[in-house]
């Protein structure tokens, strides 16, 4: 309303104060937050330095040196061991199956899983195959997203309609057997078994689940902007679409995108774990938090709880990070938004 | 009115595209016609089962014949056999739609009753310790997804405690109640949490914001109850994003907890419909995706119907509209 | 309007307490600050007053000058928390301040009520109209759900609603905005309280209807004998519809007389600027109104001495050191808060002076002194920072 800086309000009727807001009390509930927020980041740095140095950090332990396939303790396992061993805080658990004396008896951060792998070197390492599928299919599905929102809304008329249809159509088929089926057609049927599958399938599968909800999105808000005074004014300046588009509608939408991508990321991070615990994921020689929860789910039952759990923990932690990272800067845009 | 038909018209729209792409996608199969042929007959099949097998899934014919063809099947229930098994498709489905309602029912149940009155006490006790304590525990929840759930509750509750089955055995609700109950207990559970999760925070948002309007410092100043505060006055006017997403996972449901039906080995139609891209049976994956895109697309239209109810505001629009 | 049929809800809880003889209301150096972030707002910073019996009082003041939060304070409507509120509020004899929630629940709706501005989002939207109304009668007077609508109706009939029968199962939404007020008021009328605010009743209606609510409000108070708090920014709405008017700024009481004395005879330079302000009928049509130059003062740092003296046409060194008190007028009932009032002499040669040198520069000076922030321009200034 007015420029002022003391915030009276110029509605002369309105309360002189917000009667149903709680301002000291936010005041430290805001301080709380940034804690949480900051542990969130913090987390966050912390996956993505192990996703990308996890050869070569001196917190995961590896006997190698150069490329991931010779690393003896996360990749090979231990020969001689050859047993899930437990981390070594939990002294309360016997390990399972002593064959050999003197042997260590627990391992590590996160013990090892039935090879002897050490489960924290690969949970580490595992974070870079879940965040790069995650990454890269929100990314190329937010670039898609954003330029069919924008079109279908700022256009309208028949590239609307096409578009709204086409969404609701992806929107129509389940979305796990949308994704099991991408991935299985790329998959040739016959290489199933074969050691290697390749990221891409994946990340199309993750993709095409993406684009739907992110249109819808970006399309609603487009609509919102393009009724703003400012962009009528830009408009009657004689601004061109794309200046309009990119210049005027984009910037104010990237707020809201940001925070809902960081959901979505986290969504295509548990369908990716949902994938490959159908047995449906890559086939990597690292694997990806997916599948190592399913591979230990197995053990569970036996009583080698860490084996899934441990990998399923850093995950839950990483979803946590990012769905609070999100939440944190929706509410912020939103603050933005009422003062203006 | 107009509304409503524009809404009809779409949703027409999308269940003949859906059903279309579903029963066409047998020509894009990886392999083609031989790798059907092979899963129908076996190895070495002759040329005229060969045929036959074409002819009777009407790849012989044009796009649009086949279609109508398959619409035809589908509409009439008579879906064939499976291939390799030889099965009927449609008694597969006719086993596992109870299986999938009932996991819906069970675990909407359990997260509405739970989300209600925990975000209705949230958001009028805002930043209250039990707020926090609510917001931050859904926030967690929302962070689990099923495949970790499952696994922890299983470890929990059947193998150190025994208190529930695993893998879960379907038994019929009015053939014998505990068993039942003791069989989608904790898959219910686990579906429930990320929905409990999603509800209380959509909701809890929504009466914060009602709780800030006008009308109810109105029905304060009348000298209402705080319960009757919140449930009479705050609770139906914060409703329309719950019921929103309350009804697409209704549908959403019916088909995607792949995850919890295949880790508690029960075939509801997800199951039945992915274990068919595993094994190949594609005309099952066909019937499968069919169904649950349709009940899918049937529950959003009956949302559209029930945001009238919720807000007579929005009846009227309509009506004029 | 004579000859009536009996009054719904029934006068019967204020007949019962009419022999008491004391004033209805008594407010004695109420406070009611608000902790913010930004420190303590000192909405209302000890005002007191009394009220009779069936009077009417005017509490006139711009945005900002605490007369909403004075009113919903008396109440006791406000949030208890970040709320510090002292002082004493005698109602019926019975102090009414620290009454825990439960015996003010008891209260509001049937004893005390009030209307508020905007009749689009005072009524619930998701509600029948006779069943809002019908919801106090049944809580405070026990009604069944049949008596409550039978009364619902009447109480609309009273109110001049047209067609009431339909009213009672029609949605807010339905009605208009003057309907929707009138429905508010047969709401707060309900239960026959004895004191009723009107927080801005007139403000968001059109100027036609506005008389008609004012009207409608005057003619139950006599009829029902209750006693009006009416809340305004407009010295011209109170004028024909109380006995008394009350003015604040920044939170405390600045003036107050019989409406008729306070016309007749206004002390504080604000509360004739508030006159002044008002756009008169028989002006010639693009007339610029007369601004208060300035804005509200700011409640967290309230200025030193007078509050109003920054904007004050005729404030001395002395309104800026010293806080007036208030000082009792010609008339005894008339009180008010300055140091060189209208007609002193002072007040009176700096009048002379003002109008001389507006005679010079009457167009440059009346520009519109607010600079406004565009929609657009904040627009861009969100995308800009983001």
């Amino acid at each position: 309303m007015s420029s002022t800086d003391v915030p009276v309000i110029d509605d002369p009727d309105a309360p002189e104060v917000p009667l149903a807001a709680l301002p000291t009390k936010k005041v430290k509930v805001r301080r709380r937050g940034r804690v949480a927020k900051w542990l969130a980041i913090a987390w966050l740095v912390f996956m993505t330095v192990s996703a990308i140095g996890a050869n070569s950090l001196p917190y995961i332990p590896h006997e190698c040196s150069g490329s991931t396939s010779t690393c003896s303790t996360a990749i090979k396992g231990d020969i001689l061991t050859k047993r899930e061993l437990p981390p070594s805080w939990a002294f309360w658990v016997d390990p399972v199956n002593p064959v050999l004396p003197g042997k260590p008896t627990h391992h590590g951060l996160m013990g090892t899983d039935s090879n002897g792998r050490d489960i924290f070197a690969r949970a580490m390492l595992g974070a870079r195959n879940s965040l790069i599928i995650a990454g890269l299919a929100i990314t190329i599905g937010l670039a898609f997203g954003t330029l069919l929102g924008m079109v279908a809304g700022y256009f309208r008329g028949w590239a609307d309609t096409v578009i709204e249809n086409l969404t609701n159509v992806m929107l129509a088929f389940p979305p796990l057997l949308l994704t099991i089926f991408v991935v299985t057609f790329f998959n040739k049927p016959d290489t199933a078994e074969a050691a290697q599958r390749p990221l891409w399938p994946i990340i199309l599968a993750l993709v095409v689940l993406s684009i739907p909800p992110l249109t819808r999105l970006v399309r609603a808000n487009t609509i919102a902007y393009a009724q703003r005074d400012f962009v009528t004014a830009a408009r009657s300046l004689g601004a061109k679409r794309g200046r309009i588009l990119f210049r005027e509608i984009l910037p104010n939408i990237v707020p809201t995108l940001v925070s809902f991508a960081l959901t979505g990321m986290a969504l295509l991070i548990i369908a990716e774990g949902g994938l490959a615990f159908l047995g449906q994921s890559v086939e990597l020689p690292i694997p990806t938090w997916g599948k190592m929860i399913a591979e230990g789910k197995e053990k569970l039952r036996a009583g080698a709880w860490w084996i899934s759990l441990m990998p399923a923990a850093t995950m839950f932690l990483t979803l946590l990070s990012i769905n609070m990272l999100g939440d944190v800067l929706s509410q912020r845009f939103n603050t933005r938004e009422a003062i203006a | 009115m107009r509304y409503l038909l524009r809404r009809l018209a779409q949703t027409i729209f999308v269940v003949v595209v859906v059903t279309f792409l579903t029963s066409v996608a047998l020509r894009f199969i990886p392999g083609g016609n031989e790798v059907i042929i092979a899963l129908k007959t076996g190895p070495g099949a002759n040329p005229e089962q060969a045929e036959a097998v074409i002819h009777e899934l009407g790849l012989d014919r044009s796009v649009i014949a086949q279609y109508v063809m398959w619409v035809g099947d589908f509409v009439s229930g008579d879906w064939g056999q499976t291939f390799q098994t030889n099965q009927s498709i449609a008694t597969e489905f006719k086993r596992a739609l109870p299986v999938s309602a009932y996991l819906m029912v069970y675990s909407q149940v359990i997260a509405l009753v739970l989300a209600v009155p925990v975000a209705l006490l949230s958001a009028y006790r805002q930043n209250s310790r039990f707020d926090r304590l609510a917001s931050t525990a859904t926030f967690g929840m929302l962070s689990l997804p099923n495949f970790i759930v499952a696994p922890i509750l299983v470890l929990l509750f059947s193998v150190q405690r025994h208190w529930f089955p695993f893998p879960s055995i379907y038994h019929g609700l009015w053939d014998s109640p505990l068993d039942h109950i003791k069989a989608f207990a904790l898959p219910s559970i686990t579906i429930a949490i990320p929905l409990y999760a999603g509800y209380m925070r959509v909701l809890r948002a929504d009466v914060i914001g009602t709780l800030q309007s006008d009308f109810i410092t109105t029905a304060r100043a009348k000298g209402v109850s705080t319960g009757a505060l919140l449930l009479k006055h705050a609770l139906r006017p914060s409703l329309f994003s719950l019921v929103t997403s309350a009804a697409v996972q209704i549908g959403a449901l019916m088909g995607g907890v792949v995850i919890v039906e295949s880790y508690f080995s029960m075939n509801g139609m997800g199951r039945v419909t992915v274990e068919g891209i595993f094994k190949k049976e594609y005309t099952t994956v066909q019937y499968g995706v069919a169904l649950i895109a349709l009940v899918y697309l049937a529950v959003n239209l009956l949302v559209d119907l029930t945001y009238a109810w919720i807000d007579p505001r929005v009846r009227r629009a309509r009506a004029m509209g | 309007m004579t000859g009536r049929p009996l009054l719904a809800g029934g006068p019967t809880q204020a007949a019962t307490r009419q022999l008491d003889g004391g004033p209805l209301l008594e407010v004695t150096d109420l406070v009611t600050h608000f902790r913010t972030p930004r420190g303590l707002v000192r909405s209302v910073d000890g005002v007191s007053f009394t009220l009779d019996r069936g009077k009417a009082l005017g509490i006139v003041g711009e945005s900002g000058s605490g007369k909403t939060v004075l009113s919903r304070s008396i109440m006791g409507l406000l949030p208890k928390l970040n709320t510090e509120r002292s002082g004493s509020v005698l109602f019926e004899g019975r102090e009414i301040v620290d009454l825990p929630l439960k015996e003010r629940r008891r209260i509001w709706g049937a004893e005390m009520s009030m209307i508020f501005q905007d009749p689009m989002t005072s009524l619930n939207p998701v509600m029948r109209i006779g069943k809002q109304i019908g919801e106090s009668l049944r809580l405070h007077l026990g009604l069944s759900r049949r008596a409550a609508r039978e009364t619902a109706l009447r109480l609309l009939q009273d109110v001049r609603i047209p067609e009431p029968h339909k009213r009672l199962d029609q949605y807010a939404f339905e009605l208009s905005g003057g309907m929707r007020q009138r429905v508010m008021i047969a709401l707060a009328m309900a239960c026959g309280p004895t004191l009723l605010f009107a927080d801005e009743p007139t403000t968001a209606l059109d100027v036609t209807v506005q008389a008609q609510i004012l009207e409608l409000i005057g003619l139950q108070r006599t009829e029902r004998n209750m006693s009006v708090i009416l809340v305004t920014h407009d010295l011209g709405v109170v004028a024909g519809h109380t006995d008394e008017i009350m003015v604040m700024y920044a939170g405390r009481l600045v003036e107050k007389a019989p409406t008729k004395v306070l016309f007749a005879n206004m002390k504080m330079p604000y509360t004739e600027a508030l006159l002044h302000s008002i756009p008169k009928i028989d002006d010639p049509s693009h007339t610029r109104l007369n601004v208060i130059p300035g804005r509200p003062p700011d409640l967290v740092n309230p200025p030193a001495g007078c509050s109003f003296s920054p904007r004050c046409s005729f404030a001395q060194d002395r309104c800026r050191q010293e806080a007036p008190p208030l000082i009792t007028a010609e008339h005894p009932e008339h009180v008010y808060a300055c140091w060189y009032p209208v007609g002193s002499p002072h007040h009176r040669a700096r009048s002379a002076e003002l109008a001389a040198a507006a005679e010079g520069l009457v167009a440059r000076w009346r520009e519109p002194a607010r600079p406004t922030c565009a929609p657009t321009a904040t627009r861009f200034c969100v995308s800009k920072t983001w």
